[in-house]
């Protein structure tokens, strides 16, 4: 039994004068001890994927619809109660920018105990504040028992993020969803905390989620990935797949777009264009509009949008073209 | 700690000494003459002269205002002669319309100009915190759009026209308050609060309308912030991160602004005390004023400026508590 499964997760915002869907079918399952990348441009999804799992994406002008089962249970985001106790303690979440994720006016201390206070009813604060610096010696914080008396803004960027993972992993959660957890760090300290995540992971069978733009960062810590798009899933596989053999015309663009990818003579290809609004998809597939093979050989790219298939086994792909047609088209080009 | 407060003092000092010049200047550039205004109907040339002499307006004005500042810290003596009188440091100097010394009539209309200030304050924190918060967490409901629509009144409707409305409706249409008449709280504390309410009110629905703004949208700000996310993943209950999380933060700014309005207020709330017929020091300075009084002027004018300087160091020390990301150094 898988720690976690998604099936058909729909998010739409309704706003006034339109409904704006972010997620759009996103289905997947998760084991213990594994970590799933998400990838794709800001505002692909990928970030209201992950909180929509947490339930933090809530409100009147929210619809979710869809089912996640965690750990064998399906989870009632109608039920508060039982969502607040998921919250932090089976599921916890790093956030991007840690300064501004951290409460300026209080303790680090503190605010990692509060996590342990809130799971452990009837835990002293003394009590919680040990578990604290045990959790800040773990994730590599030098001095703990001094330290927890500062305020964040005492720390260095790199620092806080490990305060925002001690915080995130001291009541043991059985899956920790990242949202670009080093986006907003230096490429040394970014290398240290992917370390460090791989590191807590082994130790504590932990299943993550890592949310990320950066092909570099999937290809150092992730097993599978999902790349999205508009608010779908456009190819799922194993990290090794993705980077071997990429299917998705979008997938092939990132890499393609990627520094190091290339020989280094060869220039950088972009992606031409930008994404699609979400409250504005195209009718058809969402990347047709940006896609060099769009209705090539009589697809139907702009009408019909193209359903996430196994193209290979446990490797899906979105798109009427496979790789292997792309390459046929290839050849009879240069044949003319 | 001790290094900010000093130096915070000096500069008081010295903003004071600022504020003083300027009151001096600015009066002595009036065209009324304050010597004339001392005799009333009874004046003759020779008792204007007198009296020109004897409160020492014959000197030029740099030495008036020397004779002035060494009498806060010395004493000085008026007149000449037989006819000499003492005022006894710290002497902010003496009004002969009302035939007494500065710092006794201020010292007499303070504790009433405090008491409204004290009770107002009061007051307008429990209502305006109270209408942003609730508008806030109702946002864009029933509750929000009259909070919204009280504050919008509030600020519109100006002290004299509330308070006249309510001493109209309160005393004459619906008397449940006696008619306006200021009391000392030892002679009848039960009539000193029921008469005090209405200006109370008067205040506080001048002030809370902008600190119900001013809450609503500190709140509804922090509410987007990534450490509320932060504490709502944690698992904690709505009120908790409300209560912990998102007040912290909402309210810290509001801090600096009651502590100035505060400050403001102590000085006189010259239309309220008038309708009210509160013998504060608003009714002092506004006397002082129709009858060019100067020393009375000078007086309110710095003891007012103080208020305001002391409360933004108070204010600056209380900020520092709150926000750690703030030192005082």
């Amino acid at each position: 039994m898988s720690l976690l499964k998604v099936e058909n997760l729909d998010v739409s915002f309704v706003l006034s004068d339109s409904t704006v869907q972010a997620v759009n079918g996103v289905s997947f399952e998760l084991e213990r001890g594994r970590t799933l990348g998400f990838v794709g441009e800001s505002g692909s999804g990928k970030s209201v994927t992950a909180q929509a799992i947490m339930g933090l994406v809530a409100g009147e002008n929210v619809e979710l619809t869809g089912s996640v089962w965690f750990d064998g249970n399906a989870i009632d985001y109608e039920d508060e109660k039982s969502l607040r106790s998921i919250r932090g303690q089976e599921i916890a979440m790093v956030f991007q920018d840690p300064l501004s994720s951290l409460h300026p006016f209080y303790k680090v201390g503190d605010q990692i105990a509060e996590s342990y206070l809130v799971h452990h009813t009837g835990a002293k604060k003394a009590e919680a504040l040990e578990e604290a610096v045990k959790v800040m010696t773990e994730v590599g914080i030098p001095s703990p028992k001094t330290r927890i008396n500062d305020y964040p803004h005492q720390f260095s960027g790199g620092m806080r993020q490990r305060i925002m993972i001690a915080m995130a992993l001291i009541n043991r959660p059985k899956l920790l969803i990242a949202d670009e957890p080093t986006t907003a760090l230096d490429v040394t300290v970014q290398a240290q905390i992917l370390q460090l995540l791989k590191r807590l992971q082994k130790e504590n069978n932990m299943a993550i989620i890592l949310i990320t733009h950066d092909f570099g960062v999937v290809s150092e810590v992730c097993d599978d990935v999902i790349v999205m798009y508009a608010g779908k899933a456009v190819e799922t596989a194993s990290a090794d797949e993705i980077f071997k053999s990429p299917e998705h015309p979008y997938t092939k663009g990132l890499l393609d777009s990627l520094v190091g990818n290339q020989d280094m003579d060869s220039e950088l290809i972009p992606i031409p264009g930008t994404p699609p609004s979400a409250a504005d998809l195209p009718s058809g597939c969402s990347f047709a509009p940006r896609c060099t093979w769009a209705n090539k050989d009589g697809m139907p790219c702009d009408s019909k949008a193209p359903a996430l298939v196994e193209t290979s086994s446990h490797h899906s792909s979105a798109c009427f073209l496979p790789a292997s047609g792309r390459s046929m088209l290839l050849e009879r080009k240069s044949a003319k | 700690m001790l290094r900010f407060i000093t130096r915070r003092l000096s500069t008081m000092v010295g903003l004071l000494f600022g504020v003083s010049i300027i009151t001096f200047l600015l009066f002595s550039a009036l065209p009324s003459d304050p010597a004339a205004l001392t005799c009333g109907k009874n004046c003759t040339p020779e008792v204007i002269e007198q009296n020109r002499i004897r409160l020492g307006y014959d000197k030029p004005v740099l030495e008036q205002y020397g004779v002035f500042v060494s009498g806060i810290f010395t004493g000085r003596t008026y007149g000449s002669g037989t006819a000499t009188f003492d005022c006894d440091a710290p002497c902010l100097g003496y009004s002969f319309n009302k035939g007494e010394e500065v710092t006794v009539l201020i010292g007499r209309a303070l504790p009433a100009t405090a008491q409204l200030a004290a009770g107002a304050f009061v007051l307008w924190i429990v209502m305006g915190l109270g209408i942003g918060i609730i508008s806030a967490l109702k946002r864009g409901k029933w509750q929000d759009r009259l909070g919204i629509g009280f504050a919008l009144v509030g600020t519109s409707l100006p002290a004299f026209f509330t308070g006249l409305l309510l001493i109209f409706t309160f005393v004459f249409w619906i008397p449940i308050f006696p008619a306006p008449r200021y009391v000392e709280f030892d002679r009848d504390p039960l009539f000193w609060f029921l008469n005090m309410l209405l200006p109370w009110i008067t205040l506080a629905l001048l002030y809370s309308a902008v600190y119900a703004r001013l809450t609503r949208d500190g709140i509804l700000e922090t509410m987007n912030e990534d450490y509320v996310r932060t504490a709502k993943a944690k698992g904690l209950s709505p009120g908790v991160v409300v209560r912990k999380h998102v007040l912290r933060s909402a309210l810290t700014p509001i801090v600096t602004i009651a502590g100035i309005d505060l400050a403001g207020l102590l000085g006189g709330a010259i239309v309220t005390e008038a309708i009210f017929s509160i013998p504060g020091l608003g009714r002092l300075t506004f006397s002082a004023i129709s009858q060019s009084d100067l020393p009375v002027i000078a007086g309110t004018v710095i003891l007012t400026s103080a208020f305001i300087i002391l409360a933004n160091t108070v204010v600056d020390i209380i900020y520092a508590v709150l926000d750690p990301r703030v030192s005082i150094q």
